[in-house]
C-alpha cells in the first residue's frame, strides 16, 4: 500500500506545524527576556530577603546574647541547614569587613574569602546569581552583612524546559500527524481511489458487469457514484447483464487502516505509564520476607511480562474460534479495568493483580488485531498490512513516553494510570465500530503452537543461538534497561519525569528511523551475522554508557546507542531466521516458525525485571546496569560460537540462495 | 528539645483511655469511687521542681486527693518514721529522688515489712536507675507495688549533647564512687565514649581515712583532669558532686578553662556550669503525678505501671560560662537551648 498522497501531506503539514512552533518559541523566548524577568527578578529578591530575615534573627539573637558577630561559632551548619530547607537559594554567606566568615552554596559563587557573586553584579551579559544584601547591625553600627544568592539561571532554565517540552512535542505531534492522515487519507481518499482505479482497469479488460460500490458522502464518493451510473448505462445500452466474478469487497482495506489508529490508540495507553510504571511499584512497595525490595519490585513487571506471553497464543487461538471482535473488546475492556486497578491500587498486591488484568487485556488485543489484519488481506498485501498495522504500536512507542512523562509530570502517577485507561476504552469503541460483526471467512493459516514443535525447533543449534543468545537478550536488554532500570535510575537522581520521557522517546524514534536503513543495508550486503553481532555489542556497550555515572548526557547517549543497537538487531534477525529454519518452515509452516520465535524472545521480557532486581540488590543502579551489559556481552559471544560450530557446509551454498 | 505542658497531657489523657480495665490481681485495693484519696510526698525539701510538678498535676486531674507533703532532709531518718506512716495509711506515697526511695522501699529482692513500706503503692519520681539500684526488677514489670519516673536522657544523648558543642577529645568524669548509680553512669558513659572515640577520664573521688568519699578533693581533681588534657568536666546524677558541691565544680572548672556539662536540673541553675541536658524537675513530677492518677483511678495496678523517662529533654546553656571561657556553643545548639542568664 503506498502512500504517496499521505507522505506528500504529512511533509506539508509537519512544515506548517514545525515553523509555527519556532516562530511561536523565538516570541516566547523575546517575552522572558522583556516581559517576564522583570516580573520574576524582584519575586526572587524578596524570597531572599525573606530567608535571609531568618538567619539575620537567628545572629540578632546570639549578638543579643552577648556573643559577638565575629565570635559565632557552628555558622556554616546553620547556613547549609537554611539552604537545605529552600532549594531554590543558590548561597548564603556571611561577610564582616569584606571576608566570608560563613558560607553556604554553590562554589561558583565566592573566590576563597571573597563572594564574587556581589562583585560582579554588572556583568555583560547579566549576573549568574541576584545578590541581596541584608545588614546586621549592633549598637546602631553595621557589624556584619548577610548575601542571600538566587540563581539568575532561574528563568533561563525555566525557558529551556520550555524549549524542551516544545521539541517533544514537535516530535511527538509529526507522528500523530501520519496517524491521522493515515486514518483520514487512507480510509477515504487513498483506499478508494486504488479501487476505482481497480474497478476502471477490470472494465478496461472488458469486464462491465463490475461496480464500484462505495457508500462515501465525499468528493471520492461522488466520483464513485458518477462511475457507477456510466457503468449501468453502458451495460443497459449494450443489454449486458451477464453475471461478473464479484471483486473483492473495499471494505476490509479501509478497515485495517482505522484499526491501525485504534491499535495507536491503545498502545498509548500502555505507553503513558511507560517512564514512571517502576518508580510507582517502588512506591507501594512493602517488604516481603526472604525477598530483597529490588526484586519485589520486579515481580511486577516480570509477571506482567509472562503473562502476555504466555495468554497471547491463548487469546489467538480463542479468537479464531469466537471472532476477533470478541477477543479485541474483551481485551481493552481487560486492560480498562486493569489500568484502573493500576490507578487506584493502595498496596503492591492490588497492583500485581490489576497489571495481570492489563496483560491478559493486551496480549488479547493486540493478537487478535494482528489476527484481523491477517484474515482481512490476501498473502500479496499481507506483509504491508503488518507493517502498517506495527507502525502504529511504534508510534506509539515514541508519543506515550514523552507525553506520559508530561502528564505525569503535571496530574501525578495516579491519574496517568486513568487517562490511559480513558485511552483504552477509547481505542476498544474504535474497535467496536471498525471490526466487522461477522468473521471474515478466512483459510486455516496454521495450527496452534505445540510442545513438540518446540522441540523440534530448539533442536536446531543455530536457531538456539539465534532466538536464546540474540532475540531473547534484545529483548532483555529492553525491558531491564529502558523499561525498569534506567527510569528509577534517573527518579533516584532526581530527574523530572518529562525528562525521563525525553530519554525514553529517544529509543523509539531510533527504531523508527535506523531500522528500515538496517534492513536494507543488512539485505544488500547479506552480512546478517555481522550486523546481529554489531547490535548485540552495542547494546551491551549501551548498558556500559548508561552504568556510567553522570547527568542526563550519558542517559541520553546510552538509550541512543541502545535504540541503534535493536535497529540493526530488528530485520537481520528475521532474515536470519529464515535462512537458519528452512527444514523447520518445510515442516512446520513459516507462521508457526516466527510464532515460536516471538514466544521464546518474550521469555527475555520475562526474565529482564528478575535479573536487574537481583543485580540492583547486590551491586547498585551502575553495577545492575554493567550487570546486564555483562549477559548482553556473553550472549553474543556463545551465539558467535554456536554460529561458527553450526556453519552450514558451504557446499549448499552454490545450489539455494537464501530467500 | 524541651518539653511542652501540652504534650505532657495529650500523653496523659492517651494512657489513661487505653487503660481503663481495673486489674484484679493484686493485693493493694484502689481508692473506692467518692472517697478522697490520702497521698504523702516524701522529699528532701519542700521547693524541688518534682513536688511541684506534681501537686499541679494531681489538682488539674479531677481526682479527689489531698496531698500531704512532709520534708525528710536525711534519708537515714526515714527508718524512724515508717511505723506513723504505716499507722496513718496513706492510698499512696511519693517519693523524692533515689536515696529516699530506697530508704522507702527497700531493694524488690529484700522486701522486710519491719522496716519497709511494702502495703502501700509507691510512686517514685526522678530516680536515675531504679533496675540498678534495685528498687524494682525491671521498668516495664517493675515486680512489686512500686513505679515512677526517671529524670535522666539516656547516656547517648547526654554524650551526643556535649559533643554537638565541640569536639572534645577528653571528658573527665567526676563522681562519687560510694553511689551505686554513678558507679554504672560512669561505666555506660565510657562504654559510649568509647563507641565515639572519645576518651573518659575517671575522676572518682578519694575516701577519706573512714573510707567516706571526700568532697574537699574537688578542687584538686579537676586541676589534675586539667593538667591530664581533659576538656570537659562531666557530672551526673550524683548527690554529692552534684547537688550539695556544684558551686565548686563550677568555678574551678571556670579557673581551669574547662566546660563543663551536667545531666540535672537544679546544679546548672544555680551554679556556673556551662551546659546541661535534662528533664526539667516540674515534668518528671507531672509524669509522677500521672501514674499516681493511674493507680489510684484503679485503671492500673501498681505493679503493671511501667517506670518511664520522659523522652524529650531541654538543653540549658549558660552563656555567662561560654563568655567566661571563650568557648561559644554552635548556633544549631543555641536555637534550640533555654539560655540561662547568670543571676
Amino acid at each position: 500500500m503506498k502512500l504517496s498522497f499521505v507522505r506528500r501531506l504529512n511533509w506539508m503539514l509537519t512544515g506548517v506545524v514545525s515553523v509555527l512552533m519556532l516562530v511561536s518559541l523565538a516570541v516566547q523566548t523575546t517575552h522572558f527576556n522583556s516581559l517576564f524577568r522583570p516580573l520574576i527578578e524582584p519575586e526572587l529578591a524578596r524570597k531572599a530577603e525573606v530567608v535571609g530575615a531568618y538567619v539575620v534573627a537567628q545572629i540578632d539573637r546570639a549578638v543579643d546574647l552577648g556573643i559577638a558577630v565575629d565570635k559565632l561559632v557552628g555558622m556554616d551548619e546553620l547556613l547549609a541547614d537554611t539552604l537545605a530547607a529552600n532549594p531554590d537559594v543558590k548561597y548564603i554567606g556571611l561577610e564582616i569587613g569584606g571576608r566570608l566568615t560563613a558560607y553556604a552554596g554553590v562554589d561558583a559563587a565566592r573566590s576563597g574569602e571573597r563572594l564574587t557573586a556581589a562583585e560582579t553584579a554588572a556583568g555583560a551579559d547579566g549576573p549568574s546569581f541576584i545578590d541581596t544584601v541584608l545588614p546586621l547591625e549592633s549598637g546602631g553600627v553595621t557589624v556584619a552583612r548577610l548575601h542571600v544568592g538566587m540563581g539568575a539561571g532561574f528563568v533561563q532554565s525555566a525557558l529551556n524546559e520550555v524549549v524542551y517540552d516544545l521539541g517533544s512535542v514537535l516530535i511527538v505531534a509529526i507522528l500523530l500527524n501520519v496517524e491521522i492522515l493515515l486514518l483520514v487519507v487512507g480510509s477515504s481518499v487513498a483506499a478508494p481511489l486504488r479501487r476505482v482505479s481497480a474497478v476502471i482497469r477490470r472494465v478496461g479488460e472488458g469486464h462491465l458487469g463490475v461496480r464500484v460500490d462505495l457508500r462515501n458522502r465525499d468528493e471520492v464518493g461522488a466520483l464513485a457514484r458518477a462511475i457507477d451510473w456510466a457503468l449501468d448505462s453502458v451495460r443497459h445500452r449494450a443489454d449486458l447483464s451477464g453475471t461478473e466474478p464479484v471483486m473483492a469487497k473495499i471494505g476490509m482495506m479501509q478497515r485495517v487502516v482505522e484499526l491501525r489508529f485504534a491499535i495507536f490508540i491503545f498502545s498509548l495507553a500502555e505507553e503513558l505509564t511507560r517512564t514512571f510504571l517502576s518508580v510507582y511499584i517502588k512506591s507501594l512497595f512493602e517488604p516481603v520476607p526472604g525477598l530483597t525490595m529490588e526484586m519485589v519490585i520486579g515481580a511486577p513487571i516480570a509477571l506482567f511480562m509472562l503473562l502476555w506471553a504466555v495468554s497471547q497464543p491463548i487469546a489467538g487461538s480463542v479468537s479464531e474460534r469466537r471472532g476477533r471482535r470478541a477477543v479485541f473488546l474483551a481485551g481493552a475492556l481487560m486492560s480498562f479495568a486493569g489500568l484502573v486497578g493500576s490507578g487506584l491500587a493502595t498496596d503492591l498486591v492490588q497492583l500485581i493483580a490489576a497489571r495481570c488484568l492489563t496483560a491478559i487485556g493486551y496480549a488479547s488485543v493486540f493478537i487478535s488485531a494482528q489476527g484481523f489484519v491477517i484474515d482481512a488481506t490476501d498473502p500479496k498485501q499481507r506483509a504491508q498490512a503488518v507493517a502498517m498495522y506495527a507502525g502504529g504500536i511504534l508510534s506509539a512507542g515514541v508519543c506515550g513516553p514523552a507525553i506520559g512523562g508530561v502528564i505525569a509530570g503535571q496530574v501525578g502517577f495516579r491519574t496517568t494510570f486513568l487517562i490511559s485507561a480513558g485511552l483504552a476504552l477509547l481505542a476498544a469503541f474504535m474497535a467496536w465500530r471498525v471490526l466487522p460483526r461477522v468473521p471474515v471467512p478466512r483459510e486455516r493459516l496454521g495450527r496452534g503452537l505445540r510442545l513438540a514443535d518446540a522441540v523440534l525447533c530448539l533442536r536446531n543449534p543455530r536457531f538456539v543461538g539465534l532466538a536464546v543468545f540474540s532475540a531473547v537478550p534484545a529483548k532483555l536488554g529492553l525491558t531491564a534497561l529502558l523499561f525498569f532500570l534506567l527510569p528509577l535510575a534517573l527518579d533516584d537522581q532526581g530527574v523530572s519525569q518529562s525528562w525521563i520521557g525525553r530519554v525514553l522517546l529517544l529509543y523509539w524514534l531510533l527504531m523508527i528511523f535506523v531500522s528500515p536503513m538496517a534492513a536494507k543495508l543488512s539485505d544488500r550486503s547479506g552480512q546478517r551475522t555481522a550486523f546481529l553481532v554489531a547490535g548485540g555489542l552495542l547494546a551491551a556497550a549501551a548498558a556500559y554508557v548508561l552504568s556510567v555515572p553522570g547527568s542526563l548526557a550519558t542517559a541520553l547517549g546510552g538509550v541512543a546507542t541502545l535504540g541503534l543497537a535493536h535497529a540493526l538487531l530488528n530485520a537481520p534477525q528475521l532474515a536470519m531466521l529464515a535462512d537458519v529454519c528452512e527444514k523447520e518452515r518445510a515442516v512446520l509452516g513459516e507462521t508457526t516458525v516466527i510464532g515460536m520465535f516471538r514466544l521464546i524472545e518474550r521469555l527475555g521480557s520475562v526474565v529482564a525485571p528478575f535479573l536487574a532486581g537481583l543485580f540492583l540488590a547486590h551491586y547498585g543502579y551502575a553495577g545492575a546496569l554493567r550487570g546486564i551489559g555483562i549477559v548482553l556481552a556473553l550472549c553474543v559471544a556463545v551465539q558467535l560460537v554456536l554460529g561458527m560450530a553450526f556453519r552450514p557446509p558451504p557446499a549448499d551454498l552454490p545450489q539455494r540462495t537464501p530467500a | 528539645m524541651s518539653l511542652s505542658r501540652r504534650s505532657v497531657l495529650a500523653g496523659a489523657s492517651g494512657a489513661l483511655l487505653a487503660s481503663a480495665t481495673p486489674g484484679f490481681a493484686q493485693s493493694i485495693k484502689p481508692v473506692a469511687a467518692g472517697k478522697t484519696a490520702r497521698i504523702l510526698v516524701l522529699t528532701p525539701r519542700k521547693d524541688v521542681g518534682d513536688v511541684l510538678g506534681f501537686r499541679d498535676f494531681i489538682g488539674s486531674s479531677g481526682l479527689a486527693a489531698t496531698v500531704d507533703v512532709r520534708e525528710v532532709p536525711q534519708a537515714s531518718a526515714l527508718a524512724g518514721m515508717l511505723p506513723e506512716i504505716q499507722a496513718a495509711k496513706p492510698d499512696l506515697v511519693v517519693t523524692v529522688f533515689t536515696p529516699l526511695t530506697l530508704a522507702a522501699v527497700g531493694r524488690y529482692d529484700d522486701p522486710d515489712p519491719s522496716r519497709y513500706l511494702t502495703d502501700i503503692p509507691v510512686v517514685f519520681t526522678s530516680v536515675t536507675d531504679p533496675v540498678a539500684s534495685r528498687i524494682v526488677r525491671g521498668l516495664d514489670r517493675t515486680g512489686r507495688a512500686v513505679t515512677g519516673t526517671r529524670h535522666i536522657a539516656p547516656v547517648a544523648v547526654q554524650l551526643k549533647t556535649m559533643l554537638s558543642y565541640r569536639r572534645w577529645k577528653k571528658i573527665a568524669a567526676l563522681y562519687n564512687p560510694g553511689e551505686d548509680n554513678m558507679v554504672v553512669a560512669v561505666r555506660d558513659l565510657k562504654e559510649e565514649a568509647q563507641r565515639q572515640g572519645v576518651e573518659v577520664l575517671d575522676s572518682a573521688l578519694p575516701r577519706d581515712g573512714a573510707g567516706a568519699p571526700n568532697p574537699a578533693a574537688i578542687p584538686d581533681l579537676i586541676a589534675d583532669a586539667a593538667r591530664a588534657g581533659a576538656e570537659l568536666v562531666y557530672i551526673g546524677p550524683d548527690t554529692l558532686v552534684a547537688s550539695n558541691n556544684n558551686a565548686v565544680v563550677a568555678e574551678q572548672a571556670l579557673a581551669q578553662k574547662l566546660a563543663t556539662f551536667c545531666s540535672t536540673e537544679l546544679p546548672i541553675r544555680r551554679a556556673n556550669l556551662l551546659m546541661g541536658l535534662v528533664s526539667p524537675a516540674v515534668n518528671v513530677g507531672r509524669f509522677a503525678g500521672l501514674k499516681a492518677v493511674e493507680i489510684l483511678s484503679g485503671a492500673k495496678p501498681a505493679d503493671a505501671v511501667a517506670v518511664e523517662t520522659l523522652n524529650r529533654f531541654s538543653l540549658l546553656l549558660r552563656i555567662g560560662a561560654a563568655k567566661r571561657l571563650d568557648l561559644y556553643p554552635p548556633m544549631r545548639l543555641l536555637n534550640i537551648a533555654e539560655i540561662v542568664q547568670d543571676a
